[in-house]
């Protein structure tokens, strides 16, 4: 009976996930889910059922927990695959100390991109057992 | 696909009569980091054991970690585990600070030497590229890097990103079967009895809402820290708390509970929580844990001053800070406080930012907003809390990402700073606090009932990281040779069949609510009458409150999908926890004088009945009297 049944999930407008369809290729045909679908600990994202080579589709915008898990695990990240764009009422201020210019996340003309990548690169190699 | 929908098709088949059962020796519940790590000892024991977990194991429980956390156990420490214990147990009798005797012993004994597996299985513990030569806080020969009290060694700075990967490969390796995005929502019990034997547990896949019945001989609980209805999701309508994982509603506390497991809650007058983060956790500056030990300053940029905790001396320097000889300690004497020689150890004893802050702002002596000072740091210091434990911990990646893709440079940049003295800019935020109410176990992770136990910040009080890996390995060790001993239980289908119809329930009603307006109204019963005001008549009023939601409201929530379905189940228990929690904290207020620790229990007769564990109970008879000879005793290696 079940199997009859259609199920549907409404749409929010939102980009709190925002997907690169000139980037991200649905993680197709390379692995059966995509892997920021498979990552989202809320599981917010879902593979696109209507074609799986183009990006998943956020529902259930409110749910997001920011972990950020998503984007972490999407082999195209560094290209802009998948962006994590903080909701607006978290949008963290900062001010340049020399200057005292202020600036937040997102905001209108912003500063050219840092681009200094974390200690140990963006992704530190996990070593295999096999190769030690 | 762009938005000129307004629904989207459920990829995934949906089947609510579809029902699995599934046989093993050992079953953990969470595949977070206690989960992973009990998972794998067992299976390396020669153990059949199985995982379920709600997420997908690949990237379940905190992504990963900045601070490995009491290696009392590593040689370059000059703190021994007997020494840290000690120290602990007076500091929290003086303070009345809850803490787990138990997992705290066994993980200062066991946390480097597990940080060492971890190592083994891949995972970056080491400044291999020496970033940091010459950094005070680095171990030349060792290339380790410390945090907090650089001449105490206890608590590691680690590249904890790896950590999620490495154990998920071992995981994969050692062929561990693993039923990810499976919401465990009950324990079996013999006879479907409260206080049997734990048999089994049943589940409901998040995606196609299918039915997993499992029966174990042994069942590991590794659900991790619930927030006993405080805070859960963003109760602004917006936002997940932040970082945080659903397992905060306490899904397998509340399987625990219902099957009759000893309980031991959280007093929440001290405890309170809003449910609306008003910032991305750790993207924003503050002096602790991660970002320590970032100097703080006032809008005209003047250093807010730091403070001794014990000694109650300011703190002058960023060396002080770090360094617990410079303030005194005497490379690990007593501070001035505690005139005979007693060791110091680490995470307790640290400086932080003096607490009457708020007043003196209100004095005028300081100007807000604040910042995180990163610029003013010593470089080696502002690469290691922004570069390193920023970016590395695994789930904050994403906060160094996005605040250097907006620009932000930590050479010339202040970010501002949104707390203070324990309290927050924005007066509805969230404080960052956890409730950590949990079980009772015993020397082996042993529940009171049969065939249960338990793993990590389940874990009455909670264990931390370091303490949730320790814990994992004694208990997976512990419960594949119990399993060893023991034949499947019988399951009791007619406790399947109750489950089943409670747990699909919302699926069958056509009008009702969303789960989200009957989340709200945890949250803000639980805000208005439990908290610091709270007394016995408001305490009343709340459980009278919760118990009108429950057979209320709560029987009109609505699920259109098994998405749904998952957060209405979650929000159930948090209901549920929100009750207990409740229930919990009248009991202290009844009970002012209390000494030792209040625990409870749900009897088969369906009373909660309270108990009374005196002070020490975990060195009075069955076990030994010592730490030391406990730990010995019980080691599973
Ligand atoms: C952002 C962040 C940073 C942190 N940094 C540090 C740090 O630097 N150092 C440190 O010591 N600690 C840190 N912690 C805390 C530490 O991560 C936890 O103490 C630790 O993960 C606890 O491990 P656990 O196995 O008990 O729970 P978790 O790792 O949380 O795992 C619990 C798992 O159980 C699953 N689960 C829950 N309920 C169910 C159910 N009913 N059915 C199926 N599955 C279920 C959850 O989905 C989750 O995957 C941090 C925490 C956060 C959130
Ligand atoms: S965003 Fe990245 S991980 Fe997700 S489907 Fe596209 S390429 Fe794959
Ligand atoms: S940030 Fe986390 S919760 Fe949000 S969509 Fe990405 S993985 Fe899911």
């Amino acid at each position: 009976m079940s199997g009859e049944k259609k199920y549907y999930a409404p749409l929010t407008p939102s980009i709190i996930i925002e997907f690169d369809p000139n980037v991200c290729d649905g993680c197709y045909p390379t692995f059966r889910e995509p892997l920021c679908v498979k990552a989202c600990r809320m599981d917010i994202l879902l593979p696109n059922p209507y074609d799986r080579s183009k990006p998943p589709i956020l529902i259930y915008p409110d749910e997001c927990c920011e972990c950020g898990c998503c984007v972490h695990a999407c082999p195209k990240s560094l290209q802009g695959a998948i962006k994590l764009n903080w909701p607006t009422h978290k949008l963290p201020r900062w001010k340049r100390k020399e200057t005292g210019e202020h600036f937040r996340v997102g905001m209108p003309n912003p500063p050219p991109p840092n681009p200094t990548p974390p200690v140990g690169g963006w992704y530190p190699e996990v070593k295999r057992r096999e190769e030690r | 696909m762009g938005l000129n929908q307004f629904v989207v098709e459920w990829p995934y088949p949906v089947n609510y009569d579809g029902i699995n059962v599934i046989e093993t020796d050992v079953l953990v519940v969470g595949g977070g980091i206690s989960g992973s790590w009990a998972a794998i000892e067992a299976a390396r024991r020669g153990a059949k054991v199985v995982v379920a977990e709600e997420m997908d194991v690949f990237s379940a429980g905190p992504a990963g970690c900045d601070h490995w956390h009491n290696a009392f156990d590593n040689p370059a420490c000059k703190v021994t585990p007997d020494e840290a214990i000690e120290t602990m147990e007076r500091y929290v009798m003086e303070r009345g600070i809850p803490f787990n005797p138990i997992g705290r012993y066994i993980t200062y004994n066991e946390s480097f030497k597990t940080l060492l597996e971890l190592e083994k299985l891949g995972a970056k513990i080491r400044d291999t590229e020496d970033e940091f030569k010459g950094a005070p806080f680095r171990d030349e020969e060792t290339k380790l890097l410390y945090a907090y009290t650089y001449d105490v060694k206890c608590t590691l700075r680690v590249w904890g990103q790896t950590f999620r990967q490495a154990l998920y490969a071992e995981l994969v390796r050692l062929r561990v079967p693993l039923y990810g995005r499976v919401l465990i929502t009950s324990l079996l019990t013999e006879d479907g009895k409260i206080g049997g034997r734990v048999v089994g547990a049943v589940g409901v896949h998040t995606r196609t809402g299918e039915f997993y019945v499992f029966k174990s001989k042994a069942t590991i609980l590794c659900t991790g820290s619930f927030d006993g209805g405080l805070r859960i999701f963003g109760y602004l309508g917006y936002g997940f708390y932040s970082l945080h994982s659903p397992s905060m509603a306490g899904v397998g506390h509340n399987a625990a509970w219902r099957a009759g497991a000893e309980f031991l809650g959280i007093d929440a007058r001290f405890r309170r929580g809003t449910g609306h983060g008003s910032m991305p956790s750790y993207a924003t500056g503050n002096p602790s844990n991660t970002w320590y030990p970032c100097t703080i300053v006032d809008a005209d940029g003047k250093e807010i001053p730091w403070i001794d905790p014990l000694t109650m001396k300011p703190v002058s320097s960023i060396e002080e800070r770090v360094i617990s000889d410079l303030r005194g300690y005497k490379a690990l004497g007593g501070p001035p406080s505690w005139p005979e020689t007693t060791p110091i150890s680490h995470a307790f004893f640290i400086p932080s930012v003096a607490q009457d802050f708020l007043e003196r702002v209100k004095r005028g002596e300081y100007k807000l907003p604040l910042y995180a000072d990163l610029p003013g740091m010593p470089e080696h210091e502002r690469r290691a809390i922004f570069g390193l434990m920023v970016a590395q911990e695994g789930k904050t990646w994403i906060v160094y990402y996005n605040l250097t893709r907006a620009g932000f440079d930590p050479n010339k940049d202040m970010l501002q700073s949104y707390w203070f003295g324990g309290r927050h800019l924005d007066p509805i935020a969230n404080l960052f606090t956890s409730a950590h109410g949990g079980f009772i176990h015993d020397w082996d992770f042993r529940t009171n009932l049969e065939g249960l136990f338990v793993a990590g910040d389940a874990c009455f009080y909670g264990l931390e990281h370091a303490g949730a890996a320790v814990s994992g390995r004694w208990a997976g060790a512990k419960a594949a040779d119990y399993a060893k001993s023991v034949s499947l239980g019988k399951i009791d289908w007619d406790q399947v069949e109750r489950e089943r119809k409670r747990v699909y329930a919302p699926t069958a009603k056509t009008s009702g609510v969303d789960w989200r307006e009957l989340n709200v109204a945890i949250c803000t019963v639980m805000r208005t009458y439990v908290n610091d005001l709270s007394n016995e008549e408001m305490l009343k009023i709340a459980l009278k409150w919760l118990d009108e939601l429950e057979r209320g409201e709560a029987e009109k929530v609505v699920a259109r999908n098994p998405h749904e379905l998952t957060r209405t189940l979650e929000t159930l228990s948090a209901l549920s926890n929100a009750k207990l929690i409740t229930l919990y904290t009248l009991e202290r207020v009844r009970r002012p004088n209390l000494k030792g620790f209040l625990t409870m229990i749900l009897k088969s007769s369906g009373e909660v009945e309270f108990v009374v564990r005196p002070w020490r109970w975990w060195l009075l008879p069955p076990y030994a009297p010592t730490y030391r000879e406990n730990y010995e005793r019980h080691k599973p290696w």
